[in-house]
């Protein structure tokens, strides 16, 4: 099970590195969208946790390019978001989100989450 | 170091790069540039240094980056005005951000009120709203208010759906096709068997038993009766999402024992079947101990709106109700799954179904099929839990193959629009893939069209640089060894003589390449080290707006060549300097606005901080337009002080660099911004240490300019290679004014017996190093050279030696870390030939010859 997080912030790569690694996932990372949208052009991947602030090409941008690109339609992309606010979410969920993950994030909260939409 | 450290490490790293780039933007946008890149990045920093601290559990820093990060987020979409007001209030707050973060690092709590006046204007500015907003924002779980409940009627009509089958006949020859072990040829009872077919998942909790007889009976008895029920109609949006029905089963079967029923009558004709529409719906029937309705919204948390769903808690329906929704029980297939044992199977489609029924479709010539590549999600749930369902389940005596061949034909129907697609159309549909986009009529409120911020337009130093990150001491490492490389090759050079370039004409070619080679490796490794002064000259125009909203003056500041780059240990040393040089520039340079107006000066005073590269060295000037050195009162407090001999008269230039003696200050009143008097020699001292120098030029009334020579980098020294007494020294290039023969100087000597030099009407002391470091010379008095050095900004020393060899450049090594400490000793080098040169400590020699003269 692949899973690619993208966030311009490298606490939170390395925090979700280390909750995933620890849960068997392989990790990949990037630090923005645009790179984001590398690493889907190489690799094989499960699923994909992103930042919605991102400089360069923001999470919002990433996942409306993603599922533009006819082979990820079914890809699950977790929003990672401090915002609990509605429009946040919606704004990722519009664009093709298929859940969110609330920063702080419970490292178990993570897991279950991921469990929940990857096959 | 504990892994939570190390993330708290990676995280402060971070914080400080976000706060001078917080602070770099913020700079910008108050010169007024309102670009909504830089309104982006400041908002971002403030984000990730609250997703950061929440992660920790930084409270306080938590709470104060939120309100900072809200009032952002209302400037960056217009709701709140970016006045100057708030310009300064964002800057302040990035400050206040900085103590929360430092304290957090230092594991200290600031006090409770520690920005709640910030905090207060930041809810003040974003008010009208906010409140509303807030509510929203806390409770994110609170979606009954806007959610409403659509009923969706299952089982309904079910003649006038199967006469829809009938009346197919490609569904009909379909379906024939696909199931050769069944023998019922009775359309009809087929397309509601299609209609009904219902799936049981068996959670761990408790086991829903289904007895062979009757086992309609005990569903609406005992699972429906007392069962929660969820209906659940996706919309299309939930595909899109990538969102799967099947996932949204296996989480309700962890919360309690489900059946579900899946309606299938609305799937069409194979002919009108559109691949992007969803179909099916499901009926989930929940029981557990566990289960409330709030868990089961857990579980639709992702699909809400993108969905219609229907949650009525056990015994809200009656029994008669469920019966209804069941449909026609005997024709209804049910099955009993595992959770778990449905994982694995999506990812294997059923073995033969695909190809067989993919063929078929070429066969049958399908059309009006898309690319469904997004559809078959649900069926493909369906058909994945198909093969599955044949092992536990206990097949009724009356319709031995009707659950399996049900189930099978949904799964294959669809398998088939996918692979139809994916196989026979894939080429001549791939164009129109991309969704069909039927809109979805209760998707949440585009509020992405609120907020347009495209993504592409970027500011031109985020274009992405690639960069990784090094420990400073591997770098050091590889600076040394280049420097030993060039000693070396510089060794190689010396040794190549006429006899020896005439002889061997292909190794001396060699040695000409290595040595350039060389001097390009050792640029490029210095290059690593070097970082453009912008990171110090950045934090310079808040100090200025600082300084002059304190003293009420006005203060323009202008900054060139922020690129200008120089080695690391240098910039880090430049902070402390610089501050104190335009603290006094402002402070006592600039005039108070009546004062520049009485002058005729325009209000608004003018500092100026350039850099540039000069040979060797890094000048880095800091000029005002201000009053310049009031040299009579700089004269009279350094005669007070005794700084300078009562009987003295200094140049006017002597008298500026006064400034830079150690205790002198000339406010009259100590200002609490200039300190008290260690602002300059702190500068002078700071800027000795890393082989710099200071020199000031003041223009009474016109202003001062006070240059710093830096050198480019720490490592290597540009040095004039002198011979005393027959032992080498080098003295460092940028403290060289000139050269002459001392036979050709002016020699004196004051009453108390010290050697001055006469040069061009000003005398300068004189050290003999001869004399100084004890060695007997030979060399006749006219045969020598005096060297003259600036010792430091202000005055000169003249260094008499015997012999000057040529300009080279050495590796600096440390005198105290290998051997110990000696007056007038800088440090030692190692010269081509191998001989070890030490190298002349010039501020260090003129120190000691001023005391022996004082």
């Amino acid at each position: 099970m692949r899973v690619l997080t993208v966030d311009d912030s490298r606490t939170i790569l390395a925090m979700l590195q280390h909750t995933l690694a620890g849960a068997g996932y392989e990790v990949l990372q990037a630090e923005n969208g645009q790179e984001g949208l590398d690493v889907l052009q190489k690799e094989a991947v499960d699923v994909v946790i992103t930042d919605i602030n991102m400089p360069v090409m923001d999470g919002i941008e990433f996942i409306k390019n993603v599922r533009a690109s006819g082979k990820f339609q079914s890809l699950p992309i977790l929003i990672l978001t401090t915002e609990t606010s509605q429009d946040k979410r919606d704004q990722g969920r519009a664009a093709g989100g298929t859940g969110w993950i609330v920063k702080p994030f419970d490292p178990d909260k993570l897991l279950s989450v991921i469990k929940k939409v990857s096959h | 170091m504990s892994e939570l450290d190390e993330f708290k490490a990676t995280y402060f790293d971070e914080c400080s790069e976000l706060l001078i780039e917080l602070e770099e933007q913020f700079i910008a946008i108050e010169e007024g540039d309102q670009d909504t890149e830089r309104l982006n990045a400041v908002f971002r920093a403030i984000h990730s240094i609250k997703g950061g601290a929440g992660a920790f559990g930084f409270q306080s820093l938590v709470g104060f980056a939120h309100s900072f990060e809200t009032l952002l987020d209302y400037v960056r979409d217009g709701r709140v005005e970016l006045t100057e007001d708030v310009t300064t209030l964002c800057i302040r707050s990035v400050d206040l951000v900085a103590d929360f973060v430092t304290a957090a690092q230092e594991g200290r709590e600031l006090g409770a009120d520690y920005g709640a006046d910030e905090k207060r204007q930041f809810d003040a500015l974003c008010n009208p709203d906010a409140a509303d907003d807030a509510g929203a924002e806390e409770e994110p779980e609170d979606f009954d208010i806007d959610f409403t409940p659509v009923m969706v009627s299952v089982g309904d009509e079910p003649a006038e759906e199967s006469d829809q089958f009938e009346e197919s006949p490609l569904d009909a020859d379909l379906n024939a096709a696909l199931m050769d072990d069944v023998d019922d040829s009775d359309e009809e009872a087929l397309a509601e068997e299609i209609a009904n077919a219902d799936v049981v998942f068996e959670g761990d909790h408790q086991q829903v038993e289904m007895a062979e007889q009757d086992e309609e009976d005990d569903i609406v008895d005992m699972a429906y009766g007392d069962c929660w029920r969820v209906v659940f109609t996706p919309l299309p949006a939930l595909y899109e999402r990538a969102n799967d029905p099947l996932l949204l089963f296996r989480e309700m079967s962890i919360i309690g024992d489900t059946v579900v029923h899946a309606d299938l009558r609305p799937i069409p004709p194979l002919q009108d079947f559109e691949p992007f529409q969803p179909y099916c719906a499901w009926t989930i029937y929940l029981k557990g101990d566990d289960v409330t309705e709030e868990r089961i919204r857990e579980v639709f948390e992702f699909v809400e709106g993108d969905c219609e769903i229907e949650i009525t808690p056990p015994g809200g329906i009656s029994e008669q109700q469920a019966a209804h929704l069941v449909g026609d029980i005997s024709a209804s297939a049910k099955v009993v799954v595992k959770p778990e044992e449905m994982t694995p199977a999506v990812d294997e489609p059923v073995e033969g179904g695909d190809i067989s029924f993919a063929a078929l479709a070429g066969e049958l010539g399908v059309s009006g099929l898309g690319d469904a590549a997004d559809e078959p999600e649900a069926p493909a749930t369906t058909e994945a839990s198909a093969p599955e369902i044949e092992a536990p389940v206990e097949a009724p005596a009356e319709q031995p193959s009707a659950p399996e061949a049900s189930a099978e034909v949904v799964s294959e129907e669809e398998e088939a629009a996918a692979d139809a697609s994916l196989t026979a159309l894939l080429d001549a549909e791939k164009e129109k893939a991309p969704a069909p986009a039927p809109t979805p009529a209760t998707a949440p409120a585009p509020a992405a069209a609120a907020t347009p911020k495209p993504a592409a337009p970027k500011a031109p130093e985020k274009a992405p640089v690639q960069s990784i990150r090094v420990d400073l001491d591997k770098v050091d490492r590889v600076v040394n060894m280049v420097g030993e490389l060039v000693i070396t090759q510089s060794m190689l050079t010396q040794q190549m003589d006429e006899t020896l370039r005439e002889k061997y004409q292909e190794l001396v070619r060699g040695i000409e390449v290595l040595a350039q080679t060389t001097r390009g490796l050792q640029d490029s490794v210095m290059a690593i080290r070097a970082q453009p002064v912008k990171s110090v000259f950045s934090r310079m125009p808040r100090l200025v707006r600082e300084l002059a909203s304190k003293t009420g003056k006005k203060i323009k500041l202008e900054m060139v060549g922020e690129q200008t780059e120089i080695d690391k240990t240098v910039i880090e040393q430049l902070s402390d300097p610089l501050t104190h040089m335009i603290r006094n520039s402002a402070d006592h340079g600039v005039e108070s606005v009546e004062k520049r107006a009485a002058l005729g000066k325009p209000e608004q005073g003018t500092i100026r901080l350039s850099a540039e590269q000069a040979g060797g060295n890094i000048l880095i000037i800091v000029e005002d337009d201000g009053a310049g050195i009031n040299r009579e009162r700089v004269l009279a407090i350094a005669k007070e002080r005794g700084v300078v001999p009562p009987d003295q008269t200094p140049s006017d230039e002597q008298i500026d660099n006064l400034i830079f003696a150690p205790g002198f200050s000339t406010a009259t009143e100590v200002s609490d911004i200039s300190g008290r008097g260690v602002g300059m020699d702190v500068v002078l001292s700071n800027i000795k240490k890393i082989g710099g120098s200071v020199h000031v030029r003041s223009n009474p009334g016109r202003g001062t300019r006070m240059t710093l020579r830096l050198p480019l980098t720490l490592a290597v020294l540009d040095v004039m290679l002198v011979s005393v007494a027959g032992c080498p020294y080098v003295v460092p290039l940028s403290s060289i004014v000139e050269t002459i023969q001392a036979g050709k100087a002016d020699f004196g000597k004051t009453p108390s017996g010290a050697r001055l030099l006469s040069i061009r009407g000003e005398y300068v002391q004189v050290a003999d190093l001869a004399t100084r470091f004890s060695m007997h010379t030979t060399a006749a008095e006219q045969d020598r050279f005096v060297v003259l050095c600036e010792a430091d900004g202000s005055s000169k020393i003249a260094l008499v030696v015997d012999e000057i060899i040529g300009q080279q450049q050495v590796v600096i090594k440390s005198l105290e870390e290998n051997y110990e400490r000696i007056d007038g000793i800088a440090g030692g080098t190692i010269l081509g030939d191998g001989q070890v040169a030490l190298i002349v400590d010039v501020q260090g020699l003129k120190g000691s010859n001023h005391r022996n003269a004082a």
